[in-house]
């Protein structure tokens, strides 16, 4: 049982944190919400350039190597400097989906580009249930002479108008399998924005017996369910580690405020009853982070690790959730004020609690682990 | 970054998976014994497992090889709290190996630890804590308890209460006031005295799972001064110190005692209807049962880290009082669940037919309230908020 960091897996953290700081996140989240792409896009290059977008592609195809490990370090600091940008569509998950199922040719042309952040890809993955399950997956994909004709529509396509490509998962008409198609010019397409709590971050995408070539496919046809399950695995282990940051920001603020804030004479954090409130947000917080860590302990060295990463979601999602309502009773009114940070560090949380899953479908999971 | 156990670990957990599937009695771990009708038959039994432990070299191996343990690491320790929180034993549950033992050893003098330390090693010493009062609970420093120098010897007088083992512990460790002119944390000692001394009474105090523990009386009690453990006056903040021990050597085995009682429920309900109703295909029921056994894994995963920084030689405050929180919640949360799915049934204990499980369900009810150990709820949040978080105490 190690909890610890290594020094190298530190230094990645704290330089991470600390150019977060510097960016002014708040502010960038501000505008975000208003521009047209939806996150800071000099930060995205800055951040290329310092080698962090690459953490979890190997270094063979432009990137820096790395384990989930560090990816998950990197997102917990992304969650406690509420940072928002393209990456999880885009090197993670589409990333990650090339580097288990593309050729040698797809990595070397797709892996650079998503390492460095010059290029941005988006996985178009949900319709019209909105669940990240297969049985959801209804896009037709229908064989042609030399290649693939898709019709469906794509929901929730994070970042589509900044997109260079989009991987989309269709089914196969006649077998019934999921295959996953390169999409090499989503702009093409018609894509309109989602408008929610978000702003601009995601889009329906219409295909319309869009025609795909047999080399866009990544991987083999009918196939890539087996592979797509494992990445959101690893994937809502990121997102645990995201909550876990934004909540750490939510209770340090919180504290910080509590010192200060003086009413009927006296620093309410004096007050025992605000006192509790902040021990049980710690206590949640720590637990939340103990069963990420695990989780990814676990993903990363290939053990069995369905208990874990089901249980830490359904725990980080209860628990950010907790610390976010915890959070606005300490701020009173102050805090559901869009001038002040809180709401973007809560909205935060509502996103990532309902992203790849919420509760519910992961208690199920912990259900069929315990032998129910 | 490791949230697993090395190898060797694993061959250390299966090794005790073993040895307790060998040797707890047949049949033990199917019903209740209530401490309340704990025969001498049944306090044997206890004591006859906890002496197998030492036979096997466990009942004290986390203590330093001087003294006759084997020096093993707080890691270890742990993996063996789990697995004997898990399988269950019969045991006296005597405080010496966790409290009492480590505590002599920081501050007891050369010739107490030689005399103490082989005897509570091989249980020939049974020890009981003498800490809580009718008046001093949460704050143990608000004890009335005298002791007297007269001579070569204290004579003590006062009342100690809610005391665990008291009606068979031979020693009882205690803390009393030897000095009455100055502010109590500033006057008070720690002393091991003989159970057997004359004019000590010990009086039943039964709780509501059925447990007994007991007033004890001292009336004019006399006790060597050599039995003034550590030093005099100084006994509330070396109490700290063993404290600590309680906490780490009682609690840390906790939550997998709770697991199991979960794991024997489903497997239960896998076997048998309760009510009428399969309880497994109820979607409610399995998200409750996967809730609380999510919250029983944070309990574990918040030990675990109080261990991983004990490994390391450090003595964490506030991370120790959130496995104290974590408990306080989880426990009654479980038993609730538990009691609730059995209905009116969960009322009915051994001795009726139509009880479930052997009226286990009956003791969950009543044990579901016993949350109050190593300081109450809103102490325990004070100590994180204000030795954690560094929050200000209020200032009238």
């Amino acid at each position: 049982m190690d909890m610890g960091l290594s020094s190298e897996q530190v230094a990645i953290r704290d330089s991470i944190r600390k150019f977060l700081r510097a960016e002014n996140t708040i502010a960038v989240a501000r505008g975000a919400m208003k521009s047209p792409a939806g996150y800071s896009v000099d930060a995205w290059r800055k951040m290329g350039d310092l080698g962090w977008l690459g953490i979890g592609i190997p270094e063979q195809y432009g990137g820096s190597g790395l384990s989930l490990e560090e990816l998950a370090i990197m997102y917990e600091e992304f969650g406690r400097g509420l940072y928002q940008g393209p990456h999880f569509g885009s090197a993670f998950l589409c990333g990650q989906l090339v580097l288990k199922l593309g050729s040698e040719a797809q990595k070397q042309e797709l892996l650079h580009g998503v390492a460095s952040g010059r290029t941005i890809m988006s996985l178009a993955l949900l319709e019209e249930d909105a669940r990240w399950e297969e049985p959801s997956i209804k896009l037709c994909a229908q064989r042609t002479s030399d290649g693939w004709r898709l019709t469906g529509t794509k929901l929730f396509v994070t970042h589509a108008t900044a997109a260079d490509e989009l991987l989309c998962a269709g089914r196969d008409v006649e077998t019934g399998g999921i295959s996953l198609f390169r999409i090499r010019n989503p702009k093409a397409l018609p894509i309109s924005l989602m408008p929610s709590t978000f702003g601009n971050l995601y889009y329906e995408v219409i295909l319309r017996d869009v025609l795909v070539p047999d080399e866009d496919i990544v991987g083999s046809p009918d196939n890539a369910w087996s592979a797509v399950q494992p990445v959101l695995e690893w994937g809502a282990a990121l997102q645990c580690a995201e909550m876990v940051g934004l909540s750490q920001s939510i209770l340090d603020m919180s504290v910080d405020y509590a010192k200060v804030r003086v009413q009927f004479g006296h620093p309410i954090g004096s007050y025992q009853g605000i006192q509790h409130v902040l021990a049980d947000m710690w206590t949640r917080l720590d637990g939340a982070r103990l069963l990420t860590y695990q989780a990814v302990s676990f993903l990363n060295n290939g053990r069995p690790a369905q208990r874990e990463f089901a249980m830490a979601k359904a725990y980080v999602n209860e628990g950010a959730f907790q610390v976010a309502l915890d959070g606005m009773q300490i701020y009173g009114g102050l805090g559901y004020m869009m001038e002040h940070p809180l709401p973007y560090y809560v909205r935060r949380i509502l996103y990532g609690k309902m992203h790849l899953g919420d509760t519910d479908v992961y208690l199920e999971e912990v259900a069929q682990t315990l032998g129910l | 970054m490791r949230y697993y156990l090395t190898p060797e670990q694993e061959a250390f957990k299966t090794e005790l998976a073993k040895f307790f599937k060998r040797e707890i009695p047949l049949g033990y771990n199917d019903r209740i014994i209530l401490e309340v009708d704990m025969s001498e038959e049944d306090f044997q039994r206890g004591l006859a497992f906890d002496k197998k432990l030492i036979e096997h070299g466990y009942y004290v191996m986390h203590w330093p090889k001087e003294y006759g343990g084997q020096s093993r690491s707080v890691i270890d320790q742990a993996i063996f709290n789990e697995s004997y929180a898990y399988y269950d034993p019969p045991s006296i549950s005597d405080r010496g190996r966790h409290v009492v033992g480590p505590g002599l050893m920081v501050i007891g003098t050369e010739e107490q630890k030689r005399r103490f330390l082989p005897a509570i090693a091989r249980l020939e010493a049974i020890t009981c804590l003498g800490w809580t009062e009718p008046n001093a609970g949460s704050d143990l420093s608000s004890i009335e308890t005298k002791a007297r120098l007269d001579g070569d010897e204290y004579i003590i007088n006062g009342q100690k209460m809610f005391i665990s083992n008291a009606h068979f512990a031979t020693h009882i460790f205690m803390t009393a006031l030897t000095d009455t002119s100055v502010p109590k944390r500033q006057g008070m000692s720690l002393f091991i005295v003989d159970m057997h001394s004359s004019g000590i009474s010990v009086s039943p105090l039964i709780t509501m799972d059925g447990k007994r523990i007991n007033m004890v009386y001292f009336t004019d009690v006399r006790v060597p001064a050599t039995n003034l453990v550590g030093e005099k006056n100084k006994g509330f903040q070396q109490l700290a110190a063993t404290a600590n021990h309680e906490r780490i050597g009682i609690r840390a085995n906790a939550p997998t005692a709770y697991k199991r009682v979960l794991d024997e429920f489903i497997e239960f309900i896998k076997n048998n209807k309760i009510r009428g109703r399969d309880l497994t295909k109820d979607p409610e029921v399995r998200h409750r049962l996967a809730d609380v056994a999510m919250d029983l894994e944070a309990w574990r995963m918040i030990v675990w880290r109080l261990v991983w920084l004990q490994n390391q030689g450090q003595v964490p405050q506030a991370e120790a009082s959130m496995v104290q929180l974590i408990r306080k919640k989880t426990i009654p949360k479980l038993h609730k669940l538990l009691w609730e799915l059995g209905g009116p049934l969960s009322q009915l204990k051994e001795g009726s037919r139509w009880a479930i499980m052997n009226g286990k369900l009956e003791y969950y009810s009543q044990h579901a309230f016993n949350i109050h150990g190593q300081g109450g709820i809103a102490q325990t949040k004070n100590t994180i908020a204000r030795r954690g978080l560094g929050l200000p105490r209020y200032q009238a």
